[in-house]
């Protein structure tokens, strides 16, 4: 008994993939097809399989069972020795009754008919090699709750029977229809923290049901699906496998015991599932909240010096607690990998300190002290936003900055404000024109007019997938917006709310007769 | 790959340059399922698209001016769970970047490197919500980096060599633009065969259009020119 293994250059490199084949030419097309692209584990057996997951459990990636039966032990063996491991199966003729046991059996993830598609194989495996996360969940379960089943079939007549009978049983659920996939969408929509699982028919007028619930598992991938259907269609109830992750294939006429039964154990699944998702969200929010509280100390320690230098004690924690008044985007299981699997965190503190040091070193500030340089420096600022606007310059420019050592100081802390304020409207598609300059005997406030709002996605304390150079500059901009500021006496107010902000700069006049500055 | 195909993909396209976004329009909208929806050239007016337009799938550069092609792929997946992305990325990726692009929601990465058939491919295998990951995407940063005209030739003239001699001989006219009725006469058979002929080369080859073919014949040519030039 010898187990044949195939020789290629980077084969460490490679996904591991045990294939149990029964026939000769099949292995020969399988070798021909993936010896580049996997690492193949050959068995004409099911003793060789087993010693091979017994040996290589926490490396193989894959189970390809290329055989003609489909009732091989070896995906709940593979399974029980690692849980996320992929199984398919490869067959020449699929039978329905095949679909209907493989998914009552619910070890096989994939099943292809051949000829199969080798692209749609590879990228099975590589994707499970990657170990890709599920999907999160926005889902709350609450112990108490009764939850409801949506039966979608055109004919209408048994579906009313179906129903009946389902209350006579004491279904567990609370038990809607709908008459074609365009009204159980609209259903979806409204009840989908209610609705545990679907069940719909395959032929129906307009989307079919396989499309339904291709579509329902993508926007609410927790609803377990079953499709149902009258016809022997192979194709479909194959793709609603592969694609659309169905938890069982029904066939009609409906048995009214059998479907209760089968929705009694969909809730438990629905249940299982949304609990797993769950846990899996709180774990990510509470690294999250670990690895968040780390990156404020370290821009904190990067930081607070040359900051606080410059706009006075106090400005860097400003600037945070600005941040945490916008609701951003929620961290992702990428970004979490991305904290894991690369130097992002470190980046990103270097990467911003560098950029506020070099936007810092090229400003002098230690003539600015006088009462009224707040006055003139917004002053300029409003000629300067005038000016910008007639000569509607598309993008900041450094140039302003290259003769700065002939600007006063004044001047020069007017153009950095400009181009805060420019970086900052440009990152939202804004102009000059969304700002609005206010202001009466005792104030002057400059601020995004009614209604408009500055976009922010994600901050530099927020979850973060990759270092996004746009992301950097929002954000120093923001941060030398208020540093700036502060230097002149002025407020910078951030007023958060989702994804965007409202920004104003807000100066208390020092004489009653300033008020020239607001023509 | 699917029995969906009835419904057409409806495609918005995010890419910030015209001239490139005009060459991947010009492909992608040649296949008859595929519907532009949209398109815009930058990230803010994407998500502003998407509700009017109600695309299926979103092609979208990365690197983008206002904001990261990332972030506004994931604000859009946070409104449209539904929806196909498909990142294009500058330069060839590792293996961890292309994870956390995937975990982040994104169902295929394709980098500027690669053929425009790549992303064609991409377009149609992601239209049901799959991932898809070609070998070259998922060996990373391991295989080859440029992806230059030498690097393919190996696979072009391998591909050549699966044509008849006959092929051969009416796709290097073809490629030539020399009518079919001259190729006929010229080769003394009827117009048909050789209207034959052109269809065999064409799903031979995997092309669709005749600028593939005058592209893939001129390649062909200027690797074996180079060729003969180190020897």
């Amino acid at each position: 008994m010898t187990i044949e293994k195939i020789e290629v250059s980077n084969k460490a490199t490679l996904p591991k993939v045990l294939y149990r084949f029964d026939h000769s030419e099949d292995l020969e097309d399988f070798v021909a097809e993936f010896r580049q692209h996997f690492d193949l584990l050959l068995c004409s057996t099911d003793e060789q399989a087993t010693a091979e997951l017994e040996a290589h459990s926490d490396q193989i990636i894959a189970l390809v069972l290329d055989q003609d039966v489909f009732d091989s032990p070896l995906p709940a063996l593979a399974k029980s020795k690692r849980t996320n491991i992929l199984s398919m199966q490869l067959h020449q003729d699929v039978a329905l009754d095949s679909i209907v046991e493989l998914l009552e059996n619910g070890f096989i993830n994939k099943c292809f008919s051949k000829p199969y598609d080798s692209k749609v194989i590879r990228s099975e495996v590589y994707a499970a090699s990657l170990g890709l996360s599920s999907q999160r969940l926005n889902y709350s379960d609450k112990a108490s709750q009764r939850y409801g089943v949506l039966i979608v079939d055109d004919e209408t007549v048994a579906t009313k029977f179906l129903l009946k009978q389902l209350e006579r049983l004491e279904c567990p659920c609370d038990i809607l229809v709908a008459e074609d996939a365009e009204q159980a969408l609209e259903i979806v929509e409204r009840e989908k923290q209610n609705l545990a699982v679907i069940i719909s028919d395959q032929r129906m007028p307009g989307m079919q049901g396989n499309q339904l619930l291709s579509e329902i598992q993508r926007t609410n991938p927790h609803i377990i699906r079953m499709l149902t259907s009258a016809y022997e269609e192979i194709d479909i109830a194959l793709n609603a496998v592969n694609e659309g992750r169905i938890f069982r294939y029904i066939r009609k006429p409906w048995d009214a015991k059998e479907i209760n039964a089968l929705i009694k154990l969909s809730l438990f699944e629905f249940k299982a599932c949304i609990a797993q998702a769950n846990e899996q969200q709180s774990n990510l929010s509470r690294q999250f909240i670990e690895v968040l509280a780390k990156r404020r100390v370290a821009l904190n320690n990067a930081l607070q010096v040359m900051i606080d230098g410059v706009g006075g004690d106090g400005t860097l924690q400003q600037f945070f607690v600005s941040l945490d008044d916008v609701t951003v985007l929620p961290p992702s299981q990428g970004s979490l990998r991305a904290i894991h699997e690369t130097s992002i965190e470190a980046d990103l503190v270097i990467n911003f300190s560098k950029h506020i040091a070099t936007q810092l070193s090229t400003f002098s500030h230690q003539s600015v002290c006088s009462n009224n340089t707040g006055e003139r420096v917004l002053s300029m600022l409003s000629n300067r936003m005038s000016s910008v606007e007639s000569l509607n310059l598309e993008s900041p420019d450094s140039s302003a900055y290259e003769n700065a050592a002939s600007l006063s100081s004044d001047e020069q802390l007017a153009e950095k404000i400009v181009s805060c304020l420019r970086l900052l409207l440009d990152s939202s598609g804004l102009a000059f024109s969304d700002l609005e300059l206010s202001g009466n005997e005792a104030e002057v406030r400059i601020a995004t007019r009614n209604g408009i709002k500055v976009r922010l996605f994600r901050h530099i304390l927020s979850a973060q997938s990759q270092l996004s150079s746009q992301m950097l500059l929002q954000q120093s901009s923001m941060l030398l917006l208020i540093t700036f500021c502060r230097l002149i006496g002025a407020e910078v107010q951030f007023r958060g709310g989702e994804q965007n902000f409202a920004l104003q700069i807000l100066l208390k006049k020092t004489r009653p007769d300033s008020s020239e500055l607001v023509r | 790959m699917s029995d969906n195909h009835d419904s057409k993909i409806r495609l918005f396209l995010t890419v910030e340059e015209r001239l490139y976004r005009d060459a991947l329009l010009y492909e992608l909208v040649h296949q008859k399922d595929i519907e532009l929806v949209g398109e815009s050239y930058n990230g803010l007016e994407t998500l502003n698209c998407l509700n009017v337009c109600s695309p299926s799938t979103l092609v979208i550069e990365e690197d983008l001016k206002d904001t990261d092609g990332l972030t506004i792929s994931e604000m859009a997946l946070a409104q449209h769970p539904s929806l196909s992305i498909i990142l294009l990325v500058d330069t060839e990726i590792s293996q961890n970047r292309l994870a956390i692009y995937l975990d982040s929601g994104i169902k295929s990465v394709i980098s500027k490197t690669q053929s425009i058939h790549d992303l064609s491919q991409a377009v149609n295998y992601t239209r049901n919500g799959q991932i898809f990951i070609d070998s070259e995407r998922f060996k990373g940063t391991q295989k080859t980096v440029g992806h230059s005209n030498t690097k393919n030739h190996g696979w072009q003239s391998e591909l050549f060599c699966s044509l008849s001699d006959r092929e051969k001989e009416v796709a290097t006219y073809i490629a030539r633009h020399i009518p079919l009725n001259s190729i006929a006469e010229q080769l003394g058979v009827s117009q048909k065969t050789v209207h034959t002929y052109k269809e065999r080369i064409f799903i031979k080859l995997g092309f669709q259009r005749l600028p593939e073919l005058v592209v893939f014949m001129k390649r062909l040519d200027f690797a074996l020119a180079r060729k003969g030039n180190c020897l």
